[in-house]
């Protein structure tokens, strides 16, 4: 979706509808929609329920994402003026599990869900099943990696995080060549 | 003739965008001007100007020069259903394989920036030779057919105009 100003409007490019000044469009499908939608289609995922934003409570069995906003890796224009960009997002994935001191076995299982996640947004992303963020979703890429402890506290609760980047190419055409 | 002048404002470099390689993909008589060079970053139209300089025996130097022949990469050309003029090179030569018809196609090359800026300058060159130079590319990218064009067949100049919304361009023959 892309959200313009015009004349004090909001326009909504793709379904075509305006919105009064005052009343803010309410994005359908953000990046950061598209994100939580996607994580949230991990077979094992169902355990946190739903994913809060920029925020991840210490009680076992939640989970946040946190959106760490959008790089643009290269920037190029063709000979007839079309601009293409290539851009990165990043978010971090936190998820809080029951991990007490010394257990192995719920260590084990924590390590082995984030593994699996990290296996699971590869597979997606090669065969094509992640969701597209850009103008060519053949090229599209996304990334989980380096999924790790964060944090363990004597009371039983381990935090993991897990670093999600999407890259994806976006094109402005000029109009009327 | 009277010498163009550039429409740009004075002291500004001029966009590259502002000199466009059109190709017919309708009839000669009703031409259908499509752009060449969709995702391509860098391509020049090189003048081979068939220059020679010689010096006599009394020292004096002479050079001559030729009508340049003028070529054009564009490199590389990836394969779009929305191109148009990629759409008609891939048909011709991959497809056809038609070497007669790749050396006879029909060329526009606009320069926006020169002349007014209502009617710009251009040339047409009826009988140029397009002559894709590969087919293919590396696993996971993309199909790319790299394409060089030789300007050829009797060149005709005059204004181009191009409507600002469709990107519809016309040719209009100087009298």
């Amino acid at each position: 979706m892309r959200i313009d100003v015009d004349g004090g409007e909001f326009n909504d490019y793709e379904s075509g509808v305006v919105i009064d000044g005052g009343s803010f469009a309410e994005p359908a499908d953000t990046a950061l929609e598209a994100m939580r939608a996607f994580v949230a289609r991990f077979p094992y995922a169902e355990v946190f329920g739903d994913l809060a934003i920029d925020y991840a409570d210490r009680i076992p069995d939640t989970a946040g994402l946190f959106p760490s906003g959008l790089v643009e890796v290269r920037r190029t224009g063709d000979v007839l003026g079309t601009v293409t960009v290539e851009n990165q997002y990043n978010f971090a994935l936190y998820t809080v599990m029951s991990k007490a001191p010394g257990d192995d076995a719920g260590a084990t299982l924590n390590a082995e869900w984030v593994q699996a996640f990290q296996e699971w947004v590869q597979e997606q992303s090669v065969t094509g099943q992640a969701p597209a963020f850009g103008d060519e979703p053949r090229t599209e890429r996304i990334t989980a990696q380096n999924g790790a402890i964060y944090s363990a506290d004597p009371e039983g609760v381990a935090v993991y995080a897990i670093q999600i980047s999407v890259s994806f190419t976006k094109h402005y055409e000029k109009k009327g060549w | 003739m009277a010498e163009e002048t550039f429409n740009t404002p004075g002291g500004q470099t001029i966009a590259r965008e502002q000199l466009v390689l059109y190709l017919n993909t309708g009839t000669y008589a009703s031409p259908t001007w499509s752009p060449l060079g969709k995702r391509v970053e860098d391509s020049s139209a090189e003048y081979d100007w068939g220059e020679s300089t010689e010096q006599d025996v009394l020292g004096v130097i002479r050079s001559s020069m030729k009508k340049p022949v003028i070529t054009q990469s564009f490199d590389p050309c990836k394969l779009d259903s929305d191109d148009s003029a990629i759409v008609r090179v891939w048909n011709l030569a991959v497809h056809d394989q038609n070497p007669q018809a790749l050396c006879n196609m029909d060329v526009l090359v606009g320069h926006f920036y020169a002349g007014s800026s209502s009617a710009p300058f251009g040339e047409r060159y009826p009988s140029s030779m397009v002559r894709p130079t590969g087919l293919g590319g590396e696993g996971g990218g993309n199909i790319e057919m790299p394409i060089d064009v030789t300007y050829g067949g009797e060149r005709e100049i005059g204004t181009v105009s191009r409507n600002a919304e469709t990107g519809a361009v016309t040719f209009t023959k100087a009298a």
